[in-house]
């Protein structure tokens, strides 16, 4: 008797567990570094501290996306459902990451700027990328029909993911008070190595919600399938 | 831009703001932490709801 495909979803404790709990672990450790231990910034002072977690926030909604984004392709030539859950899963992830880079952002912001809010290039585009994603997510729950959503989510995704690279780029293409990606040489090694040990600790814990949130979509899709045409069971 | 003028001292460097990086770090912590309880009732919710459907 073959388990139900169900069972993966709860009984044993899944390896994601494991991940998130490693991740969290981690991000404590580099909350407490990025707070305590790492000396504060030249120019911005004790607020530099901000820039600890929220440039990996940044790195790890984008780095959702464009799963999302790959994902979606393999779901548009594949058909294959599995990619359609992925997409949902990093999706939302995704904006959750992205809403903690803008809040982060904003509270950044208000004492070295001296505003909440700027329409600045990189803020409009980090803003317009939350919100197109947004839109795929509710997108998905506007169609009823699962092949349908898998469909035009997976396409709405692809569409989302053109602003990703115009976000990226935006304080090279245009003017902008926002300062320009690091190249390594200009920041401290010890600033450097708290922003990518919390970078791993926040990836661990996006694998760890992706992981839970596609077995989420996974559960859904088995509860919507349509039941057995009469004969089917005793087929096998 | 006038503000940050008055937050910063004569050398230039933003003075104080420990209450905005708190909230920072706070508001991550948060925030994870309620979307992680989030996905944890709604997988219980879709987890019961497939095991009616079989």
């Amino acid at each position: 008797m073959n388990p139900s495909p169900t069972r993966h979803t709860s009984g044993r404790p899944a390896w994601e567990h494991v991940v998130g709990a490693l991740g969290l672990v981690l991000f404590a450790t580099g909350s407490y570094v990025g707070l305590f231990v790492a000396p504060p910034e030249r120019m911005m002072g004790e607020v530099g501290r901000i820039l600890y977690a929220h440039v990996p926030t940044a790195w790890i909604s984008m780095l959702a996306f464009t799963g999302a984004f790959v994902a979606a392709l393999g779901h548009l030539f594949s058909g294959r459902r599995g990619f359609d859950h992925a997409v949902e899963a990093l999706v939302e992830v995704g904006v959750v990451f992205a809403g903690l880079l803008l809040l982060t952002g904003s509270i950044f912001a208000r004492p070295t700027w001296g505003v909440w809010w700027s329409w600045d290039p990189r803020l409009t585009a980090s803003a317009v990328m939350m919100l197109t994603f947004i839109g795929v997510l509710l997108l998905r729950g506007a169609v009823i029909d699962p092949d349908r959503r898998a469909t035009w989510s997976s396409v709405a995704t692809v569409l989302a993911f053109v602003n990703i690279p115009i976000t990226w780029f935006s304080v090279k293409w245009w003017r902008s008070l926002h300062q320009t990606q690091s190249d390594g040489q200009s920041m401290a090694l010890t600033m450097k190595w708290v922003m990518y040990f919390n970078t791993l600790a926040l990836l661990l814990v996006a694998i760890w919600l992706v992981a839970r949130r596609w077995r989420i979509a996974q559960a859904q899709a088995l509860a919507e399938a349509p039941p057995p045409l009469p004969g089917e069971e005793a087929l096998g | 831009m006038t503000v940050v003028l008055a937050q910063a001292t004569a050398e230039g460097v933003v003075q104080g703001g420990w209450g905005y990086v708190i909230a920072a770090y706070g508001a991550i912590w948060l925030a994870l932490g309620l979307y992680a309880a989030n996905l944890h009732f709604r997988h219980r919710a879709a987890d019961a709801a497939s095991r009616e459907e079989a």
